[in-house]
């Protein structure tokens, strides 16, 4: 098998699933794509420097992990803070939104909110449906610290999916 | 099974359980209704996050990524080669650079102790055969043969150090030992200033009969000064009504010498008043060989007033010229009436001093009085008066001779005092060269000790011989002492290895960078996994990261300067020890920084600390033992300052990238660095001398920096997390408490304090170190506020821009001692005559840094301030489409800001005024009273202050914690400027740093860096006012963001 051919069996089998993985964790559905392109680029190129892969799948999503922190850590230029409070996520008040939309806005809503740390493991467990060891050999961590890391990282979207559901609820009433 | 491992396994998903986790679970849920609605919500988590949509890429992305394969894969080859091509170079240069290096190094040889082969020509005297008697002409028929009358213009110089038994003498003094009669100007030496005129002035009876006037010029411009009126020039001492006088009696028939020393300033006019157009063409004022010489016309003829020249043998008056220097006549005659008037230029005609300038003769002292140069004076005033000098000469110069012998002694005898046994210890460390360095430094005082003996013989008769005998011996000993100086002090000269490093410095430099910018080209070209249109992104964000890792190769090569030249830092003596383990501290950095893993900020942090290293190793040159590196207070007040400022660069960082644990981490090592070097000096001081209580309040004090520091990383790390506002400003307002009673408390002990050091309230008041601490605090708290903002999205990425300027503010921190080293080390140096050339030629690397670390220091305040009014303008235009009655608010915030900048300026521009001595015309005001100076400096600085709190308080104030803590500042600011009207001096700077930026660069050192530190404090207080106005917009606004957001786990 050549090495293109090689890459073209990764790509097929794996770009699907790294592509709703970078926009998941980034909520932005373009630069995901920006990012899985990316990521497929930076394969091939370690592929072609003669890099071993014992375990593509999780190769594959170290690298997208990779990709997108370092997006995350660039994108942030300096940027002025509005003054006032900025809760409000316009994608909760759209107009009628359906229940499942809804839904769905605020766990990304959710997930925005969560740092980077605990994103990654919390969407590559439940998401992705990676185990905690390929987590780890992803992370660099432990299977232990993923552990830990999971169980926080749950914590927290449970209490910040609260505060939000609740205030949403609360200006819901106000309104009426 | 405890809830909380239950709830980690929860976490984890069910797939992922054993058997027996599985049957625990199942246990505990049943007996757990907790447990069990948390795995309900935690399945419910997991179902919605299962349920998120994942699109797959589009189909021209996925067409465009196996293009962009088969379009690499052909180019993949040739940029392995190029890369490997690039790579290959880059080691090429690289083992240029090494092998530069390792050949630039000195051999180490010791001194050979044989004497020198060939005896350098010490003294020059009597090189120039004495004048050969001119043929006299006859003297003017109606020339009144009397005594020749000298004025000289003060009391005798005769007497000036060294007193016996070969004291100074000037020309008059000699010639007053002949038949003339010298008439003293004034009685007293006349140096000071406002002295007055005591003798009586010059009469027309008096100059009845003299056949020579010779009017000498004088330095006194004070006593010259205008004494009463009576004085129109200082260059001749005469009065207006003297000139009248001398005038007439040159009509008359007489005759007068005017002789000028061209070593100093001068103007004619004095010849003025005598109706003789005059006028200095050209002068210069200090040329290469360290001489003064003038050019001067006269009724215009030109005539060269003679500096550093020897006559040659004099011709007759009534020859064309008595002598010409350059083609140029050295003498000018003018006839007025029947007399005429002689000008002349001799140098080092006021006091007599022997030393000639360290060029000539090796700066050995010289007799000034050479035979020609005396002869030909001699010779002037016998031709002018008729009649012999009833001087000899010979003999003259021949007390000369045994004089500059004597010189000769005392300063070999001076320089080889400093050679003491600790001396000899530190500079030669090794056993076997340490013997032979005491050897010879023993063999050379015998020798000396020889030389003074024959000299005691030449004082019964003179002795050619022997006047060459211990001439032979000085040179000698002296080419011996240089040899050991340039070995053990290489700081006292410029080696031939230190030249060799100045000349490969660029060398090396442009190696280095070669090499660099070559790995980073092959390595961008071997990495194929970016986009070439995020390059530009990219190398912007490899910036502060570039910057870092130069400065750590600049280390290195300090450190290679350390070692393989022997070079000094700041002019200090560093210990052996120190300096490797500072290489090797470099060389770790250096390592940790490219080391893959590292985090970004330890990146950026590793050359702050190899600084703050060095600079505490120069410290340790006290811990260390070198009594003559002695530890002196303001080197204590550079150290606190580089350390609050690497300090607040670490604490920024830590604050606005949230790292609690690496700025812990940080602070640890800077404590640690500090208190290691504080408290391992009290140690060792308290093991040789037994302990002292000041030992422990040295270290716990201030100016210690340790507490300056605790409380910056106290604040920072509370910070960092961060924790709710009312906390942070409690704690904040609880550390100033704390600082101020912890003063007064120093004050209050310092009455029973005998010892000296100890620090006092108002030295503590009115140290400068507050400004920066509070400026500290300032950008801290904004800081704080900033990231308050962001509290639950995270930990904050690292912003290029940002981190340039977190390094860029610890860089500036650093540079600072680098900065006042010019202008603050020499005093360490005065009471240590050997090290006062420690300080002339500071080769190393900081000298090349030194006009980037100029720019830079200068450039830190301006960012600062722009950051900080960049926000100001965000919050106004958040505040303008928020609420309404807040824009009104925040216009009066910066309308106060501007009242108090424009008083500051005021008090500045007045202070200024009030306290420069330069303008001669303050002197004879009334201004020049302290009390004045003091009760206008202050009423500027309460003016400022008042005025700017008054109006804050005008209006809404800025909340009830910011008001505490901006109240407490202002409390501690107050007193601070008030008791310490000399800090103001600092601001004087401003006007030109506002005014005309690049004026910056022509201010003085220690202006430049108060004017920076000025406008740091100034930045502190717009950072106050932010800090105040963002309180009160949140107070008003939606209230705290922290209240209505999750806290971090």
């Amino acid at each position: 098998m050549t090495l293109e051919e090689e890459f073209q069996a990764l790509f097929s089998t794996y770009q699907h699933a790294i592509t709703g993985y970078l926009s998941n964790l980034l909520d932005d559905t373009d630069r995901a794509q920006e990012l899985a392109q990316e990521t497929f680029l930076r394969a091939y190129c370690a592929l072609a420097r003669g890099a071993r892969v014992e375990h593509p799948r999780a190769w594959l999503y170290r690298i997208a992990t990779n990709a997108a922190r370092d997006h995350i850590r660039r994108a942030r230029r300096v940027q002025w803070l509005p003054l006032l409070d900025d809760d409000r996520d316009p994608a909760l008040h759209q107009s009628n939104p359906s229940e499942a939309l809804a839904d769905r806005l605020v766990v990304r809503s959710v997930l925005v909110r969560l740092a980077p740390e605990y994103r990654i493991p919390l969407l590559l467990h439940l998401s992705e449906g990676l185990s905690t060891a390929e987590i780890g050999l992803i992370l660099g961590i432990s299977r232990d610290a993923v552990k830990m890391r999971l169980y926080r990282a749950r914590e927290q979207f449970r209490q910040i999916f609260r505060a939000i559901n609740g205030q949403e609820i609360e200006e819901t009433s106000n309104e009426v | 099974m405890k809830c909380k491992q239950i709830r980690l396994l929860l976490a984890v998903s069910p797939r992922e359980w054993s058997a027996a986790e599985r049957a625990l679970v199942e246990a505990h849920l049943a007996a757990c209704p907790r447990c069990a609605e948390l795995a309900r919500e935690y399945v419910s988590q997991e179902r919605r996050i299962a349920s998120l949509p994942r699109p797959g890429l589009s189909p021209e992305r996925e067409e465009a990524v196996l293009a962009r394969v088969r379009r690499e894969a052909g180019w993949l080859r040739w940029r392995m080669r190029l890369s490997n091509a690039l790579a290959m170079a880059a080691g090429v240069l690289l083992a240029l650079f090494l092998g530069l290096t390792v050949s630039a190094l000195p051999r180490r040889a010791l001194i050979a102790v044989t004497p020198p082969t060939a005896t350098p020509e010490l003294w020059s005297v009597a090189t120039t055969p004495a004048p050969t008697a001119a043929p006299r002409s006859t003297p003017p028929a109606n020339h009144r043969s009397t005594d020749p009358l000298i004025l000289v213009d003060n009391g005798p110089r005769s007497g000036m150090s060294p007193p016996e038994p070969y004291a100074h003498r000037d020309l008059y003094t000699i010639l007053g030992q002949g038949d003339y009669r010298l008439r003293y100007r004034f009685d007293t030496e006349g140096m000071e200033p406002m002295s007055r005129l005591e003798s009586p002035p010059l009469t027309a009876e008096e100059l009845d009969g003299v056949a020579l006037l010779i009017v000498p010029w004088t330095s006194c411009y004070a006593a010259g000064g205008n004494a009463g009126g009576r004085m129109v020039t200082y260059d001749f001492n005469l009065t207006v009504e003297e000139a009248k006088v001398v005038r007439e009696y040159v009509a008359g028939g007489g005759q007068a010498l005017f002789v000028l020393d061209p070593t100093y300033q001068c103007d004619f006019g004095a010849l003025s008043l005598l109706g003789i157009e005059a006028e200095v063409t050209r002068a210069v004022v200090w040329d290469d060989e360290g001489f003064h010489s003038a050019e001067g016309r006269l009724n215009n003829r030109s005539f060269l007033l003679a500096g550093q020249h020897r006559f040659q043998p004099v011709r007759s008056l009534s020859g064309e010229a008595w002598a010409r220097l350059d083609g140029q006549d050295a003498l000018a005659v003018e006839p007025i009436g029947q007399g005429r008037v002689v000008v002349l230029g001799l140098p080092f005609l006021v006091n007599g001093m022997r030393l000639v300038p360290p060029t000539a003769d090796q700066g050995q002292p010289a007799p000034l009085f050479t035979a020609d140069n005396l002869a030909f004076l001699v010779a002037v005033v016998e031709e002018l008066t008729g009649a012999p000098s009833g001087l000899d000469v010979e003999a003259i110069l021949w007390e000369e001779r045994k004089g500059a012998l004597h010189e000769g002694i005392m300063q070999l005898e001076e320089r080889l005092s400093a050679w003491t046994p600790e001396r000899i210890a530190w500079a030669a460390p090794h056993e076997d060269e340490r013997q032979v360095l005491a050897d010879q430094v023993t063999a050379l005082r015998t020798r000396i000790a020889e030389a003074r003996e024959q000299l005691a013989g030449l004082e019964a008769e003179p002795d050619p011989a022997r006047y060459q005998a211990v001439r032979g011996i000085l040179a000698e000993v002296l080419e011996r002492v240089n040899q050991i100086e340039v070995k053990y002090a290489p700081w006292a000269y410029e080696s031939r290895e230190a030249r060799q490093a100045r000349r490969l410095r660029p060398w090396l430099l442009g190696l280095l960078a070669g090499a660099a910018l070559l790995s980073i080209a092959a390595w961008r070209v071997r990495r194929l996994d970016r986009a070439p249109a995020t390059w530009a992104r990219q190398w912007a964000a490899l910036l502060p990261f570039v910057v870092a890792a130069l400065l750590l190769v600049v280390h290195l090569l300090a450190a290679a300067d350390l070692i393989g030249f022997r070079l000094r830092v700041g002019g200090y003596p560093l210990h052996r020890g120190g300096v490797w383990g500072y290489a090797a501290l470099a060389l770790l950095a250096t390592l940790v920084f490219f080391k893959p893993g590292v985090s970004s900020l330890t990146r950026l942090a590793l050359p702050l600390l190899v600084s703050l290293t060095l600079m505490q190793a120069h410290l340790l040159t006290d811990l260390v033992g070198a009594e003559y590196a002695t530890y002196r207070d303001y080197e204590g007040e550079i150290a606190l300052m580089a350390n609050l400022g690497v300090a607040m660069a670490f604490c920024l960082a830590g604050v606005l990238y949230r790292r609690p644990r690496w700025l812990a981490v940080m602070a640890g090592v800077h404590l640690a660095l500090v208190f290691g070097v504080m408290g391992g000096n009290s140690l060792a001081y308290a093991l040789r001398d037994g302990f002292e209580p000041w030992q422990v309040y040295a270290v716990a004090l201030p100016p210690s920096p340790l507490p300056y520091l605790v409380i910056l990383y106290t604040l920072s790390l509370l910070a960092a997390r961060p924790v709710r506002q009312p906390t942070y400003w409690g704690v904040l307002a609880l550390l100033l408490s704390l600082f101020v009673a912890g003063g007064t408390l120093q004050f209050i002990l310092g009455f029973t304090w005998v010892d000296s050091s100890a620090p006092a309230f108002f030295d503590w008041l009115n140290n400068l170190i507050l400004i920066p601490l509070l400026l500290a605090m300032g950008v801290l708290s904004g800081a704080y506020q900033w990231h308050v903002r962001r509290a639950a999205t995270g930990r904050l990425p690292l912003i290029t821009p940002l981190a340039a300027t977190i390094l860029l503010v610890g860089l500036a921190a650093l540079i600072m001692p680098s900065l006042l080293a010019p202008s603050h080390l020499p005093e360490s140096g005065a009471a240590m005559p050997w090290r006062s050339a420690d300080f002339q030629v500071p080769l190393n690397a900081w000298t090349v840094l030194l006009p980037i670390a100029r720019v830079l220091a200068a450039s830190a305040p301006w960012l600062v301030l722009l950051t900080i009014t960049l926000q100001v303008w965000q919050l106004m235009d958040r505040a303008q489409g928020a609420t309404p009655s807040i824009p009104g608010r925040v216009r009066r915030w910066l309308l106060a800001l501007a009242v108090s900048y424009a008083l500051l300026l005021t008090g500045a521009v007045a202070d200024e005024i009030l306290t420069s001595p330069q303008p001669h015309w303050v002197w004879a005001s009334p201004w020049e009273d302290p009390r004045i100076r003091v009760l206008g400096a202050g009423l500027a600085s309460l003016l400022s202050v008042a005025g700017l709190t008054a109006w804050l308080n005008r209006r809404a104030g800025p909340g009830r914690w910011g008001g505490v803590v901006y109240g407490l500042m202002l409390a501690v600011q107050v007193p601070a400027w008030l008791l310490g009207l000399g800090r103001l001096r600092p601001l004087s700077g401003l006007s030109v740093l506002l005014t005309w930026p690049p004026g910056i660069s022509f201010l003085p050192v220690r202006e430049l860096v108060s004017s920076g530190l000025a406008m740091l404090a100034l930045a502190a207080l717009i950072g106050h006012l932010v800090i105040a106005g963002r309180v009160l917009v949140l107070r008003e606004g939606r209230g705290d963001p922290l209240k209505s957001r999750v806290p971090p786990p």
